[in-house]
């Protein structure tokens, strides 16, 4: 394996797992989750000699990871599955509980893909404003509003307390 | 539910469902690899110019589909069937409402077997391009070696290449795509600079001549002596050797397009240290007349 790869899967082993969090909330779903991944990182893949500082990866994987889920729903690839903590890979029972707390993730899938990664972006991955802004290509005061409307969608979808 | 509510419901989430045993980085990589194969071919076969110069005028491809032939816009992600799509033709206009598809005809001149003339005029005004972009390259003190092989992937493939591409009659009339591309040196760095020229009967200009640039890099217009260019430093993840282009329309439809790297895409050699051109040199470069070649 030559550096580029031994790097890049290094990367991959050690943040893989924390992106594809951030992709189920985007996507409500495991299997869509990790499409969404592979793609992210597959396109990383192409660019990873010109990423340069490695402190910089992670913003610069987490946008490609953004802007695919946003591309991917824009050409009509999204697709209405129930959000499932489960997968087919897996034997053992859920805890009793999962399916309360999959409410919150049916909620955001209700939600429009962009005020969807707006929230995941600010409250999941805590990015400021300005970064959401940089991830998500608009402008600050897009953010703030699609912030706004999206909490107040949540508050009527899902129900009080959580 | 305050923010913070939120956020604390996010976690509680996450730590309530379990996630799916970790991703193979070895599936990842194989599909990165398979990926790039692909990639490569593309350029080897149709050259960046023409990829990118799909994205630099907003190119819909019009390829059959399953779904009934809807167009595939470039600039964005690839799908899936990207391999299945025949080379773009430049529309020179990137809204939906205009990019209706000509009245064209691809039958080959008599005397072509293939769509790239390999002598003639056309030929010429490829060479007479590639000889302009020299002596441009060579004013702002790069070298142009003419010799460069490439390594990587393009091992043993002569980097610097020029062509006259027939991309068909439209309304009656011949059109054609005249592409030079460079490797463009500076100490121990290869760059890339490319120039792609066409003519088109379609109106717009500055960003217009930019397809939906959101995913493929904004697009930013830059006034040069009051004629609008439109510029886009691209996004790496979609285009990872094309780092900005300049895309300018002359009155008589003549489209200029002049992209810039710092590496030559597919090959491992060295990049440069820095962008041979600013935006506003880049930009200002789409206008310089001796790019003007069509007749």
């Amino acid at each position: 394996m030559n550096d580029r790869d031994e790097g890049f899967a290094a990367y991959f082993a050690s943040r893989s797992g924390a992106m594809r969090g951030t992709a189920f909330l985007l996507c409500g779903d495991w299997h869509r989750a990790e499409d969404l991944v592979q793609t992210a990182f597959v396109k990383l893949y192409r660019a990873w000699h010109r990423v340069g500082a490695r402190e910089k990866l992670d913003a610069y994987t987490r946008q490609i990871l953004v802007r695919t889920f946003l591309d991917e729903t824009r050409g009509g690839f999204r697709h209405r599955e129930e959000p499932t903590a489960d997968t087919a890979d897996r034997a053992a029972p859920e805890a009793a509980g999962v399916e309360d707390r999959l409410v919150l993730v049916r909620a955001l899938a209700d939600l429009p893909a962009r005020q969807r990664a707006t929230l995941v972006l600010r409250f999941w991955e805590d990015l400021s404003v300005e970064d959401t802004a940089k991830a998500l290509r608009c402008s600050e005061g897009t953010v703030k509003s699609q912030t706004s409307r999206g909490l107040d969608a949540m508050r009527d979808l899902v129900p009080a307390p959580f | 539910m305050s923010e913070q509510d939120f956020r604390e419901a996010l976690r509680k989430t996450m730590d309530a469902v379990s996630p799916p045993p970790q991703m193979s980085d070895a599936t990842v990589l194989a599909a990165a690899h398979r990926d790039r194969r692909r990639r490569r071919t593309l350029w080897a076969s149709a050259g960046t110019a023409v990829v990118v110069a799909a994205i630099a005028v907003g190119v819909v491809l019009i390829a059959p589909s399953k779904s009934g032939g809807d167009g595939v816009q470039v600039g964005g992600p690839q799908p899936k069937s990207t391999e299945e799509v025949p080379p773009p033709r430049a529309t020179g206009s990137a809204t939906e409402e205009t990019n209706v598809p000509e009245e064209s005809d691809d039958t080959l001149p008599p005397g072509m077997t293939d769509r790239t003339q390999q002598s003639g005029p056309e030929h010429e005004r490829g060479v007479t391009l590639a000889g302009a972009l020299d002596e441009v390259m060579a004013s702002a003190g790069y070298g142009t070696p003419g010799d460069l092989k490439g390594t990587g992937e393009l091992a043993g493939a002569q980097l610097k290449r020029d062509q006259a591409n027939y991309d068909g009659k439209v309304d009656g009339v011949e059109k054609w795509t005249y592409t030079a591309i460079t490797p463009v040196t500076k100490g121990d760095g290869v760059g890339e600079v490319f120039v792609d020229v066409t003519k088109t009967s379609e109106q717009g200009s500055g960003c217009d001549l930019v397809g939906s640039s959101e995913l493929g890099g904004r697009c930013e217009e830059i006034t040069v002596d009051g004629k609008k260019v439109g510029f886009v430093d691209v996004d790496d993840s979609i285009h990872e050797h094309v780092d900005q282009f300049a895309v300018y329309r002359h009155d008589d439809g003549t489209i200029v397009n002049i992209s810039q790297s710092l590496d030559f895409g597919f090959t491992d050699l060295p990049a440069l240290s820095k962008l041979p051109f600013t935006p506003d040199q880049l930009a200002a470069l789409t206008l310089d007349p001796r790019f003007k070649i069509t007749g």
